[in-house]
């Protein structure tokens, strides 16, 4: 029997007014991964921000200069940034907690190539939100793209730990990431 | 695997790839239109076990449409952020920000001098992560293309977020993300277009 080209080989909620959720132990035997998500701002967190970034850390590695990344936003304008000394990765943005009625969904898709090789690794994002503001229509979606190098000390990179998380307001419980693992 | 458990720790305890795991993609449905008289397909019944949807198509026109979309049985409306990119003519890229009383416009269209009139000549994807949910209205990722290099605006593709209004504050509306519709704006999608629908991953409320 063939063997199947994709598998699930983690999924999770995240716990709810978290913003963080972690995933450990990823096998080291497939060749790409892609993440898939479904992150929810939790709109009685009182913050007031109209969005929130979306920042993915490999390796627990902290480390200034191991992410570079490029992003482009696109909605009701246009910008585009980049980082060349990051200490984490930029791949998205979701809805914030302000004129939100619901905890309105925000769809992420990463795409990790070569995850498993010790050498840099590179990924593809998008991510995003619609929001009805008093009737308004507001949202941004962000497509991001970048590389990773490895670690200052040349040791082993291969990719097993991926931190998804946001960078101010908390997630709800329905929020869930699922990655399957890619076969060569 | 119980729903929301996470598959981490299990990972980190047999470290080993393979066999054991969940597929992560599960064929549910195709749909094939056998005329050139097709305005719209429809994915009605959708299964409720899988974390998200996937939708994939590949489809020609009978002449110059945009392709909508409709996430929901509710009549609401239908909110789009994103841009759009097209090529000779066109140029871009534009912030795309809209919101539509009935569907989800993806961008330009095709032009009634080139590609269309082909089965295949445009593609769309699109990913539902969290669709089973029902107390929020849930978005999607949406990519169109319209390969064709022939007059302004007739192959601006659009890439973004989509979202219909349901359910809604009010409580007028309730379906939530129940049926996937795709058509063209007017005329038909040329015969043999074809769409299929794929579920990732296992259900949870989220």
């Amino acid at each position: 029997m063939a063997d199947s080209a994709i598998d699930l080989i983690a999924a999770s909620n995240y716990a709810g007014s978290t913003t963080s959720l972690t995933f450990t132990g990823i096998p080291q035997t497939y060749k790409h991964l892609k993440i898939i998500a479904n992150l929810c701002t939790d709109i009685n967190a009182g913050e007031n921000y109209s969005s929130q970034n979306v920042h993915m850390r490999l390796n627990n590695d902290s480390t200034a200069g191991t992410y570079r990344w490029t992003k482009l936003g696109m909605g009701s304008g246009t910008y585009a940034d980049d980082e060349t000394n990051g200490s984490y990765a930029d791949i998205g943005i979701i809805a914030g907690d302000y004129h939100a009625d619901y905890p309105h969904h925000s769809p992420l898709i990463v795409t990790l190539f070569n995850y498993s090789a010790n050498e840099p690794t590179s990924w593809q994002a998008q991510c995003g939100f619609t929001k009805d503001d008093n009737s308004n229509i507001s949202g941004v979606y962000l497509r991001s793209g970048g590389g990773v190098a490895t670690a200052g000390s040349g040791s082993d990179w291969g990719i097993s730990q991926i931190e998804i998380y946001a960078s101010n307001v908390n997630l709800t419980s329905t929020s869930r990431i699922s990655i399957l693992g890619y076969n060569d | 695997m119980p729903f929301g458990l996470s598959k981490a720790t299990v990972l980190g305890a047999a470290g080993s790839g393979g066999g054991s795991y969940d597929p992560a993609y599960t064929w549910i449905e195709d749909i094939k239109t056998s005329n050139s008289t097709t305005q719209e397909i429809a994915f009605t019944s959708l299964p409720s076990t899988y974390h998200a949807l996937h939708v994939i198509g590949n489809y020609g026109f009978t002449a110059g449409h945009y392709t909508e979309v409709r996430m929901t049985t509710d009549v609401v409306n239908c909110m789009a952020s994103g841009y759009e990119l097209g090529g000779v003519g066109s140029g871009g890229p534009y912030g795309a920000n809209s919101n539509q009383s009935t569907r989800i416009f993806l961008g330009g269209y095709t032009s009634s001098s080139t590609l269309q009139n082909d089965p295949g000549g445009s593609y769309l994807e699109m990913i539902f992560p969290g669709y089973t949910n029902t107390d929020e209205p849930v978005a999607g990722y949406a990519y169109c293309s319209y390969p064709t290099t022939a007059g302004w605006n007739s192959n601006l593709g659009f890439e973004g977020i989509i979202r219909a209004d349901s359910p809604n504050t009010s409580g007028t509306n309730t379906a939530g993300l129940d049926e996937i519709r795709v058509r063209t704006s007017s005329g038909y999608f040329y015969e043999n277009s074809k769409f299929s629908l794929y579920g990732i991953g296992t259900a949870t409320d989220g």
